[in-house]
């Protein structure tokens, strides 16, 4: 399951704690930080960027539709507030949401469940396709290859060894930062160091260490994470529905 | 029972957000939940027979004691308040709620939620022909200003009860005087 990080806008700390308490029922939510006004909200926004922010409106200095006037698509926004009088606002700044207070717990599960696709979705059309080109230093010789050519990227450091059909190379790139740009439809984390290939997969056999080890189509053998492992087998499993 | 309109005297956004700050204070402090919980019962029985009923100036007070009680729950350190001399007006009748009505006009009015500082001073005080009751808001970094248009909440009054109201305002403050002749 993944973790869903979400800043909590809100001039009222009673108002805070109350929907930190429902949240804290929701494991996937990682609540990593918390602002009282608009401004503060801003500043914290840039620094985590979050997946998506709750958020009253009405504050002490900038409104909360102000703050979401500014922030465009770059956050995914959850309005919270006692009345529904600022909804038809709300909405037609791409609100992702809108609850309000008190807020009702299966109200917000629900909330929550789209808040998931939406982030799913966004993942899926933001990976690279297959096709895209990469220019990759194999010793001293430059080539170009399509994403789909690279069976594995492996954590070396701050770098990544990419494996492919003419052999190995390295990107100037953490395993983070490639990861977040794959088509999760074909790149899958086994682990901390390695990213694999799904059709790049020709076998796999349980672990000694509950894991999996899976063999790739270069000979290679490399060991899925138990709890890496478990989520390949969801994927798996709902890909074939 | 609700109004939408902003400056109404019985405004949805301070019902819910009281309900939710209670809510929450159930798992913080249940003695002070259940204390809360039924001054806002108190309040909403109040005024779902506001206009209806005559009152007292003992009773409003009481009222206006469990409104601001409310709304420091909320607002915490951003809004100090001050009352004086409400346990006076028992014998001071009015046909219906005049003076909770202007408290809360005042804090929608002034905007104290949109508001880093407030100070509220309210005081009540026995004059020769009747009562002296007024209010005091000090607004930090600025006060919105521009009086305040009582005439809906004072229209009742016309006819039953003399009364004469002074306003004054500062860069920083509000205050307002409602001298009430005796019914």
């Amino acid at each position: 399951m993944t973790t869903i990080k979400v800043i909590i806008v809100d001039d009222e700390r009673l108002a805070r704690n109350e929907l930190k308490r429902l949240l804290s029922k929701h494991t996937n939510i990682e609540i990593i930080d918390e602002a009282k006004n608009a401004d503060e909200a801003a500043i914290k926004i840039k620094e985590h960027t979050p997946d998506a922010i709750f958020l009253d409106i009405h504050m002490p200095g900038s409104t909360g539709l102000e703050l979401a006037e500014s922030l465009g698509d770059d956050v995914n926004i959850i309005f919270c507030t006692a009345y529904d009088q600022f909804a038809v606002d709300a909405f037609s700044l791409n609100a992702m949401d809108y609850l309000v207070k008190p807020v009702n717990p299966q109200r917000l599960a629900e909330s929550l469940i789209k808040l998931e696709t939406r982030l799913e979705q966004a993942k899926k059309q933001t990976g690279l396709p297959d096709d895209h080109k990469l220019m990759v230093k194999y010793g001293e010789t430059m080539r170009i290859i399509p994403l789909s050519d690279i069976i594995r990227f492996e954590s070396i450091g701050n770098h990544a060894a990419i494996y492919t059909p003419h052999g190995k190379a390295f990107l100037h790139s953490s395993l983070n930062k490639i990861e977040a740009k794959l088509d999760t439809n074909h790149y899958f984390r086994a682990s901390r160091s390695d990213i694999i290939r799904l059709d790049a997969i020709e076998s796999m056999e349980q672990a000694i260490s509950y894991g999996l080890e899976a063999k790739l189509t270069n000979g290679q053998t490399i060991e899925i994470s138990r709890r890496q492992a478990t989520k390949l087998k969801q994927l798996l499993e709902f890909t074939q529905l | 029972m609700f109004n939408k309109q902003p400056d109404s005297a019985l405004n949805p956004h301070f019902i819910f957000n009281s309900m939710n700050a209670i809510r929450y204070t159930i798992f913080e402090d249940q003695e002070k939940a259940s204390e809360l919980l039924s001054e806002l019962a108190h309040l909403l029985r109040y005024k779902l027979s506001d206009g209806k009923i005559a009152t007292s100036i003992a009773e409003e007070l009481s009222h206006i004691t469990q409104y601001l009680s409310l709304e420091k729950l909320r607002l915490e350190e951003r809004i100090n308040i001050t009352l004086k001399g409400t346990e006076i007006g028992n014998d001071f009748k009015l046909p219906c709620s005049i003076l909770l009505p202007i408290v809360e006009k005042l804090l929608h009015e002034k905007d104290v939620y949109s508001v880093f500082e407030n100070t509220l001073s309210l005081v009540c005080t026995k004059i020769d022909s009747g009562l002296l009751f007024s209010l005091c808001l000090e607004q930090s970094p600025k006060l919105k200003q521009g009086n305040i248009n009582f005439s809906n909440e004072l229209t009742p009054l016309d006819g039953i009860v003399k009364y004469q109201l002074n306003q004054e305002l500062t860069p920083n403050s509000y205050k307002m005087e409602l001298k009430l002749d005796k019914l």
